[in-house]
């Protein structure tokens, strides 16, 4: 028999935690880093440790994005104790959807290199596409053959 | 034919994935192995829909026998 089913997802870097090691040494802290220079790369945004508020305070972030069209960033953490992912940045003066926007990307680059390792890790032959969807914006299709 | 595992993530990572060319239950044991290697990697895969494929859908993926052939013998 085949199957179809549909996931929802979630990042959540905890493996290394739970056997002792820090954060930083989780197999997913790299991942994440690719993912994110994958999207500064697609949506032309900078890379570095600061992002700022409404009233121009500093936030030092793991990752920090910006852009001429969001200047104050976006910054993404992840927590020391729990290895959850999360994103920040403050949105007054209407930067949410590019900021959702961003977060997205993020998330669908990660998934989509989790994907790719992992069936590469199981011998399948795999091949990645990209497409963009007019409406549901660009979705990456990730075929493995054994 | 072969195995194949067709993904497609879109925006916030939601997974449409399609297994083609298991016997029996391995498919769903491989989409378990998958599953597991993704929450090594951090990624916190969760079903919201699993369904089987129809027959029609698994007849199509064999493709149909090729029309055999009889040898005539010309004197």
């Amino acid at each position: 028999m085949s199957h179809m089913s549909s996931y929802k997802t979630d990042i959540k870097l905890d493996n290394a935690l739970a056997n002792g090691r820090s954060v930083e040494e989780d197999p997913g802290w790299d991942i994440l880093s690719e993912a994110i220079f994958a999207a500064a790369e697609d949506l032309n945004l900078d890379i570095s440790h600061t992002i700022h508020d409404y009233y121009g305070r500093a936030i030092l972030c793991d990752w920090a994005l910006t852009s001429p069209d969001m200047p104050r960033g976006l910054g993404v953490n992840v927590d020391r104790k729990t290895g959850e992912v999360s994103f920040i940045s403050d949105n007054f003066g209407g930067y949410e959807r590019y900021a959702e926007e961003i977060k997205d990307r993020i998330v669908q680059n990660y998934s989509a290199l989790c994907v790719t390792k992992a069936l590469a890790a199981l011998n399948y032959s795999v091949d990645v596409d990209e497409v963009k969807h007019p409406i549901e914006g660009k979705k990456v299709l990730v075929r493995g053959v054994l | 034919m072969g195995k194949k595992v067709d993904i497609e993530i879109g925006k916030n990572g939601q997974m449409k994935v399609e297994f083609s060319g298991f016997i029996g239950e391995d498919c769903f044991s491989e989409a378990e192995v998958l599953q597991g290697m993704l929450r090594e990697m951090g990624l916190w895969a969760i079903p919201v829909t699993v369904i089987p494929k129809t027959r029609a859908q698994l007849d199509a993926e064999v493709p149909a026998p090729a029309e055999s052939k009889k040898k005539v013998l010309l004197s």
